[in-house]
Parts: C-alpha cells; sequence; structure tokens
C-alpha cells in the first residue's frame, strides 16, 4: 500500500495501515474508491455504464452516467487527495510567483539602478558644466582668500636644474618651487582642502609635483630639506607655510600659477580660477649635489 | 517535483529578491552622492584649420621628409575640458586622424613637448606630462603626412572615457 500523506509504499497487513515514516492511519481502499481512484488518473472522458456502489463486482442496477462517473466523493480517502491537489497547486503558484518576483527584482531593478545612477551622473555634469569660474588675478605678496582660507604667494624660484650635474632630473625640465603661506580656521574640513595647483607654461598646463611623489624621493613632509605645503597642511593647522614643486621647461622664465577654488560635496564645483604671474628672477647657480633627486 | 521542495525553492528566491531589492533601493538613495566619485573630465574638441607645409618640415629641430606621394598639413584644434575633473591621459594620442583609406594618412606627428618628457622613472613619474585641468582650454596642433589630393580628413576623440567616440570633419586647405 502507498500511504496517502507522505508516498511510502509499505505493507498493510503488517503495519495495520499506519504508515512506517509518517505515521499516518491509511484505511485499506474499498473496490469503489480504487475504481474512483482509476477514473482519476485515466479517464479519458470515455462514458460507461455506473454500477451501484454496492461493491466492486457486484452486479446490481446500472444506468448510463449523465456526465463521466461521481464516485464516493465524499469519503475520506477522496477529501485527503482533494486537499493534496489544492496544496499542490498552491504550491506551484506559490513558485511561479516567487520567479517572476525574482526575474523582476533582480533585473528590472538592477537595470533601473544602473540607468537611474548614469542619469545622475548626467545631470552633475551638465551642472558642472553650466558653472562659469571666475577668473581673478593676484600679484606675488597678494594675500587673497579662497575657500575661506587666506592665501599669500611669496616667491618662486628654481631648486635644480641641469642633468649633466642630476642625472635624475627628466630632460630639458627644471624643478621650480612657489612658496605659499596660509591661514585658516584649522578645522578637518573640505574647504581647508587646497585642490591641486597647475602652472601654465609655453601653452600647456602641468600639475604640480603631488606630496606623495616628492616625499617618496625626500624625507617626510620635504623634498630638497624644502617643507611642502599639502593639500591638508590647513585642516590641521591655523597657520602654515610651505613650498608646492613644479617642472618647467628649463628656458622658461615665466608661468602662470593656478588655484582652483572650489566648492560643493568633493568639492566638486570650480567657482573661480585664481592665476598669479610668477617669474624666476635669477639663473640658477647650483646647488647640493644629488645622488637621487635629493 | 514535491511541495516541500516548491516551497522552499520559492522562498530562496524571495530571499534573493528581497537582496536585490534592498541593495537597488540603496544604489538609488546613493545615487547623486556616487555620481560626484564617478565624474570624469569631459572634452569637447573644435576643429580650426589646416596649413599645407609642404614634403619637408622642422619640428623640435629635426627635419622630416614626407615619402613620394605625400605632403605634410598643420592641423589645428581648440580642445576645452568643460568639466571640473582634470584630464590627465596624454595629449599626443587624445585625436586621432584618418582618411577614407588606411593609405591616406601615413603618420602624425605630436610636438615633443606633447609626450612625457624623458623622466627617470624610479624618481619622478607622473607630473612632467601635460595635462587639461577642469574648466580650461588650450590649443593642440598636430603634424600630418597626407596623400597628395587629399580634400577632406576625419579626426576622431574620445570626450570621456566612457563616452562614444566624437568624429570631426577636417576640411583640408
Amino acid at each position: 500500500m502507498k500511504c496517502f500523506n507522505c508516498g511510502k509504499k509499505f505493507d498493510y497487513e503488517k503495519y495495520y495501515g499506519i504508515c512506517p515514516k509518517c505515521g499516518s492511519f491509511n484505511r485499506e481502499e474499498t473496490a469503489q474508491e480504487q475504481h474512483q481512484r482509476y477514473h482519476e488518473e485515466y479517464d479519458n472522458g470515455y462514458q460507461h455504464p455506473v454500477h451501484t456502489h454496492t461493491g466492486y463486482g457486484e452486479t446490481s442496477q446500472s444506468k448510463e452516467a449523465p456526465s463521466g462517473h461521481q464516485g464516493n466523493a465524499g469519503s475520506p480517502y477522496m477529501q485527503v487527495r482533494e486537499v493534496k491537489e489544492r496544496s499542490s497547486r498552491g504550491s506551484t503558484i506559490f513558485l511561479i510567483v516567487s520567479i517572476v518576483i525574482f526575474v523582476a527584482v533582480t533585473f528590472g531593478f538592477t537595470v533601473f539602478a544602473f540607468l537611474y545612477g548614469r542619469g545622475q551622473e548626467k545631470q552633475l555634469l551638465r551642472e558642472v558644466e553650466e558653472t562659469e569660474p571666475d577668473q581673478l588675478a593676484h600679484a606675488v605678496g597678494e594675500t587673497f582668500t579662497i575657500q575661506g582660507m587666506r592665501l599669500t604667494i611669496e616667491e618662486a624660484w628654481i631648486v635644480d636644474q641641469g642633468r649633466e650635474r642630476n642625472p635624475y632630473l627628466p630632460e630639458g625640465k627644471k624643478l621650480v618651487a612657489v612658496k605659499l603661506l596660509g591661514e585658516s580656521d584649522g578645522e578637518w574640513a573640505d574647504k581647508n582642502r587646497l585642490s591641486t595647483a597647475y602652472i601654465k607654461s609655453e601653452g600647456l598646463y602641468y600639475e604640480q609635483m603631488s606630496a606623495y611623489e616628492a616625499e617618496g624621493n625626500g624625507k617626510e613632509g620635504t623634498f630638497y630639506d624644502i617643507p611642502l605645503f599639502e593639500s591638508s597642511s590647513l585642516c590641521m593647522e591655523q597657520e602654515t607655510e610651505g613650498c608646492i614643486l613644479f617642472w618647467v621647461g628649463e628656458e622658461q622664465q615665466d608661468f602662470t600659477l593656478c588655484l582652483e577654488e572650489r566648492t560643493g560635496q568633493d568639492l566638486i564645483f570650480i567657482e573661480a580660477i585664481h592665476t598669479i604671474e610668477l617669474h624666476l628672477e635669477e639663473a640658477y647657480e647650483g646647488g647640493q649635489d644629488h645622488e637621487q633627486g635629493n | 517535483m514535491s511541495r516541500v521542495i516548491k516551497i522552499v525553492i520559492g522562498v530562496i528566491l524571495l530571499g534573493i529578491s528581497a537582496f536585490y531589492f534592498l541593495g537597488s533601493c540603496l544604489i538609488i538613495k546613493d545615487a547623486g552622492e556616487d555620481a560626484v566619485y564617478h565624474l570624469s573630465y569631459y572634452l569637447q574638441v573644435e576643429y580650426l584649420g589646416s596649413e599645407a607645409l609642404g614634403e619637408q618640415i622642422e619640428l623640435n629641430g629635426d627635419k622630416k621628409q614626407a615619402e613620394e606621394g605625400y605632403e605634410f598639413y598643420k592641423l589645428e584644434f581648440q580642445v576645452e575640458n568643460v568639466s571640473s575633473r582634470v584630464f590627465f591621459s596624454g595629449l599626443d594620442y587624445l585625436i586621432s586622424i584618418d582618411g577614407e583609406h588606411y593609405e591616406d594618412v601615413r603618420r602624425v606627428i605630436a610636438p615633443e613637448n606633447y609626450n612625457a618628457a624623458e623622466a627617470s622613472p624610479e624618481v619622478f613619474y607622473s607630473t612632467v606630462d601635460p595635462v587639461l585641468p577642469g574648466k580650461a582650454q588650450m590649443k593642440l596642433e598636430y603634424y600630418a603626412e597626407v596623400k597628395k589630393g587629399m580634400s577632406r580628413l576625419s579626426a576622431r576623440y574620445y570626450p570621456s572615457w566612457d563616452e562614444d567616440e566624437e568624429l570631426l570633419d577636417i576640411i583640408l586647405k
């Protein structure tokens, strides 16, 4: 016999109808019930005379069933079968709905989130594009305000020049230092962070040597024993002075220092560009010998 | 498939869906903030004009001779970085110049100072290269060895690292 609850096959006689696996009581099918089950499993719509259910094999009065055969639907066995079928249909519907939700969320939301992010990037770029920064020119020695900090560009001078003396210098370049004095409220905040400075020389722009690059070739915080003015120098101190370094063409004596005044999250918008014309007064007369840039 | 297996699979799928849904909500919530960190440079290039230079030019002290059937043109462009992020990917290959056929343009030479100076890579490695800062503009010039008789070329560039290529029409004088 097959357990109606778990499907385990077992010997009805041996276990008295109690399933050894799940413990459900299984009543032995009557001939009628077996007949009904065959109908349900194999019925192809064929109509045939029906026996009254006095017992299978007993011939009694027969009549034509109006449509198929309505067996003993109220028997406990049939009730269990109906509950199981309803439950099976429910779990199938649940699985299908789960698959639909899974596909919709994983593909739909992922694509939507990606497109939304791209939209935000495009919108930010449009906002940045529409910003027109002011061009503010200053003179050497003048103190001006940038992002709430007060800066003064003191002077510029040649730090190193000539590959014959220092073979580690870039071809056709000399190293120039620009000295800055700065004041701020000393708070660790974006507004006290100086953006990367750059120069304009011979129609081209060059960024300052990063403190990381310079410090890699000097003692901490210095290069050629020159104290460096770092991006976050005014985030920690209210007053500081130091230098930013650039590579300038060997023949160049004049260049323009550019400092960006920025605002917004991560200083994304350029509000103004402060420019200072610098002139290298004296030709380089040589300094300390260097083995590896320092 | 048994009822229990269907329910278990359904619950697992719903769990993963919930995880994705929460992740997507977080991405959408932070999209504005993240856009700041994804913002890149954005270049706009305009073709200014050309000048025929003949079969021989002198560039950075070097004489360059064109092959037979070719001549040199100086091509000028105006480049503007309309974003607030710096462009630092090299000016010498910013614009590609081609003809209709492969042999129409034999070579394109950029001025020497567009390349990094010959720095010692162990000591100085980045800041000798020219860049184009945010909200800045500059003129670029290239010297192209072009097949004689050509009247137009095309220039291609990428406005940003994640944008499609832009195409410019170059009319030779």
